[in-house]
């Protein structure tokens, strides 16, 4: 089982090191961060990981971290703690995309709960995340003719159709939408379809 | 008033000081109602006799002719009230003239020189009435008359009632009939001493042959006991066997037996020989001799005698040329006693008849000093009546402060509350912040327990955070409580430094959620002062929480507060909160810490005149100035207190 990494970002020594005892007698790895910009300091890698990050502190405070994960696209789920939750904070968290939201003292066990959610959705982006580079590096391969036809294909164009509108032959354009579907390692056009929504290709 | 003019004339013979006021009073206020009312009948025929007497003859006279020497007790006696009398009856001025016979002990040709002398001197203006006093006056006048002042009324005095029968006396006569009544006078005497034996009649040598037993004959079932005389025995006998009178005995005095002019007064110094040697009380039949040792007497008073003689003088002196001279007047005897051988004799007031008189009897405490005692009592209730409007003004006035005080500490309080109330999501923070730690550490331990993978060395580093942060929230609730309880804690002697940290400890929270960065600069030695710790906490607490306002509105520049303390003067201890807010318009910093002036669009204006108000009640003061870059800085100073450690 590969690391499973909470980073706890909290002002409070003490709850850094409640919590830290905690998660880690749960079984997680934890990292600990006084401030949340010690927290951008950190070299993030791809790692099954999410964060339990209070929203009131000094300096940078909880959603502006969040913000700032986001600019960065770094999409680590967060589940934000606070010692006095109002609803306008929750909601901006939450609209932020916060995966939880708890007020403190909070139960372990949904704490717990929350972080293997959190971790769920790490879990689904990362293989997301993975997906979507091996349909790159398999577009990537595409040669630009190829990737027109792609184009093409993927809107659900025949051959004689898409000859026509790209003034090729019939028989190239068979030949390229062949070469794609292998290089795309696609079975049919709707797998095809599929990989290429994910990249957010759309047809011309 | 009426006090002050009866006291002059108030001799001891007189009647007592309440009966003479009642008199006077009666005369002077029918006078004064007659006078005020302009009461017609009276006032004129006054006026008229008035002009007809100082137009045709002289003043209206009177002659008193004594029966005995000038310096007679009871002469001087009737003298006083006769004339005092007349005086007060009569509306014109009267002349009165007095001449002493002393006819008993002069040869009777010197009555005839008398005689001889009294044409001389009043011939040539004869008076109006003769007041004859005594019988042998009476007697006198009585031969007189017919070469000496024929026509002129002859009004008579201190006459028994049983002789000089009105029928001898001629016209043109009249008097006052009064009584020494020897039996009453002998039976009050028994009365008064039941245990008496022996009774001594004590009579004048002069008049011997005269028989006195009659005066006090009593019968045999009045008084058992024996009745000496002592009456023709010469006087330093008299006066020895006084001296050794067996106990139980009674003196009886009676100084004027016979008739006639063979009658004659014993003189003063004489009856108080008697009455000092005396081994027994002495009674006597005539108010004169009380004071001189007599006990008592039952008598006529002589000034009763003189006011009545002086109202028939009256009536003689007015009547019309027609009229018949006013009848005879007789008078009744009353007891008289003397306060001071009522003592001397063990006698009390309780044991005399009702209607007795006592003469010298001290003067109660009101009669003696009566303007002195109003006069004190007045002071007296006046100063009261001050004392005690100045008790209740005071009283008011410390309830007005008190009340003053009460509604300053309930304002104080309510702006405390206030404040709390503000800072509830950062208190929730700070009290919540411990609070997760201590169940986080709790359920840790509860994992590590059930996994069976606890050491002992991490159980117990989980259970010290815990209890460390339990420490922590109680902390804040105990601040919080101490901002919110009511009543206010006594001053104490407290370190300013401690009060810095536990007021930014309370604010710390709301300093995170406001992104407020906190610089403490506080001095490294402990400030002492003396105060109110809730009241300080407060100050600091508006003043910080004002700072925080403060840059709250200052927009995106960085906020910083900066908390110091220091010494400053020497005899002062400064606490100065320095924000980089927006700063206070010139025109307001001058009245800053006046009520209900704010530079804050929602504020009250009652923060830093309630942190005013707390620091002068300390003795210190309150300041504060623009800073040259941004914001503003608060002092306070607060007097030092000297500790000794």
């Amino acid at each position: 089982m590969s690391r499973r990494i909470v980073f706890v970002i909290d002002d409070e020594p003490s709850v850094r090191r409640s919590l830290s005892r905690l998660l880690k007698a749960a079984g997680y790895d934890v990292e600990v961060f006084a401030s949340a910009q010690d927290f951008l300091r950190h070299e993030s890698d791809e790692e099954l990981a999410c964060l339990v990050l209070d929203v009131k502190m000094p300096g940078l405070n909880g959603l502006e971290l969040q913000e700032a994960l986001t600019a960065a696209n770094r999409h680590v789920p967060i589940i934000f703690v606070t010692g006095h939750g109002d609803i306008p904070t929750s909601v901006r968290a939450m609209r932020g995309g916060a995966t939880d939201f708890l007020s403190k003292p909070f139960d372990a066990d949904n704490l717990i709960a929350a972080i293997e959610r959190a971790l769920e959705t790490a879990r689904k982006q990362l293989k997301e995340e993975a997906e979507r580079r091996e349909i790159e590096q398999r577009l990537a391969e595409l040669t630009p003719r190829e990737q027109e036809v792609l184009r093409h294909v993927i809107t659900g164009e025949l051959n004689k159709q898409i000859a026509g509108n790209l003034g090729a032959s019939e028989k190239t354009i068979k030949v390229h939408r062949g070469r794609v579907m292998r290089k795309m390692q696609a079975h049919s056009v709707a797998e095809l379809v599929r990989l290429c929504e994910k990249l957010g290709i759309r047809g011309p | 008033m009426v006090t002050e003019e009866a006291k002059p004339g108030a001799t001891p013979w007189s009647r007592p000081v309440g009966l003479r006021i009642r008199l006077l009073r009666h005369g002077i206020l029918i006078l004064a109602l007659l006078g005020s009312l302009g009461f017609g009948t009276v006032p004129e025929p006054a006026q008229a006799s008035q002009s007809l007497s100082s137009s045709s003859r002289p003043p209206r006279s009177v002659l008193v002719l004594y029966s005995d020497d000038r310096l007679l007790r009871t002469n001087i006696v009737f003298d006083d009230a006769l004339r005092q009398s007349l005086n007060l009856l009569f509306a014109e001025p009267i002349e009165c003239y007095s001449e002493f016979l002393d006819a008993a002990r002069f040869p009777a040709r010197y009555q005839e020189r008398s005689f001889e002398f009294l044409r001389a001197k009043y011939g040539e203006h004869p008076p109006d009435v003769i007041v004859a006093f005594g019988p042998s006056s009476l007697d006198f006048c009585l031969q007189s008359r017919p070469r000496l002042f024929p026509y002129t009324p002859i009004v008579f005095a201190a006459i028994g009632t049983d002789t000089h029968p009105s029928s001898e006396l001629g016209p043109e006569v009249t008097g006052v009939r009064s009584s020494f009544d020897g039996p009453a006078t002998l039976r009050l005497a028994l009365r008064l001493h039941p245990h008496t034996r022996q009774v001594f009649v004590v009579a004048d040598s002069a008049h011997g042959e005269s028989e006195p037993s009659a005066w006090v004959n009593l019968g045999e079932s009045e008084f058992k006991g024996t009745i000496h005389h002592f009456t023709s025995l010469p006087r330093p006998e008299l006066l020895e066997s006084l001296a050794q009178l067996p106990p139980n005995s009674l003196v009886i005095y009676l100084p004027m037996l016979g008739r006639g002019a063979e009658t004659t007064l014993p003189t003063q110094d004489w009856v108080e020989r008697i009455a000092r040697v005396s081994q027994a009380p002495i009674y006597a039949t005539l108010d004169a001799f009380i004071g001189q040792g007599i006990v008592g007497a039952v008598t006529t008073p002589t000034d009763a005698i003189a006011r009545k003689t002086s109202e028939l003088v009256l009536q003689v002196l007015e009547r019309q040329r027609s009229d018949a001279i006013p009848p005879e007047q007789t008078l009744g005897a009353i007891p008289i006693f003397d306060w001071r051988q009522m003592q001397r004799w063990g006698l009390r007031q309780k044991q005399l008849p009702q209607g007795s008189i006592v003469l010298f009897a001290p003067p109660s405490v009101w009669q003696q000093y009566a303007k002195w005692v109003t006069a004190t009592v007045i002071v007296f209730l006046v100063q009261s009546g001050l004392i005690l409007a100045l008790v209740l003004q005071s009283v008011r006035r410390r309830r007005a402060e008190r009340e003053a005080l009460r509604r300053g500490q309930e304002l104080a309080h309510a702006t405390r509350v206030a404040a709390i109330g503000e800072l509830t999501a950062s208190l929730a923070h700070e009290i919540n912040q411990p609070l997760a730690a201590i169940l986080s550490n709790a359920q840790a331990a509860q994992r590590l327990l059930a996994a069976g993978n606890a050491n002992g060395g991490e159980i117990a580093e989980i259970l010290a955070d815990i209890a460390a942060d339990d420490q922590r929230a109680g902390e804040v609730i105990r601040r919080m409580r101490g901002l919110l309880r009511k009543e206010e804690s006594e001053p104490i002697t407290l370190d300013v430094n401690n009060l810095v940290v536990e007021v930014t400890a309370l604010l710390h929270g709301e300093m995170i959620l406001q992104n407020v960065s906190l610089t403490l600069d506080l001095s490294p030695i402990p400030l002492w002062v003396h105060g109110v710790r809730v009241q300080l906490q407060q100050v600091l607490l508006n003043m910080i929480m004002n700072a925080m306002d403060a840059m709250k509105d200052g927009g995106s520049g960085e906020r910083k507060l900066k908390i110091g303390t220091s010494r400053s003067e020497g005899r002062f201890v400064r606490i100065v909160v320095a924000d980089s807010g927006v700063g206070i318009p010139a025109e307001s910093i001058e009245r800053i810490f006046d009520r209900f002036v704010t530079t804050k669009p929602h504020g009250m204006g009652l923060g830093l005149a309630i942190c005013r108000s707390i620091v002068e009640s300390h003795g210190g003061r309150v300041g504060v100035e623009n800073n040259p870059d941004r914001g503003v800085t608060f002092r306070v100073d607060l007097p030092a207190e000297k500790v000794t450690t």
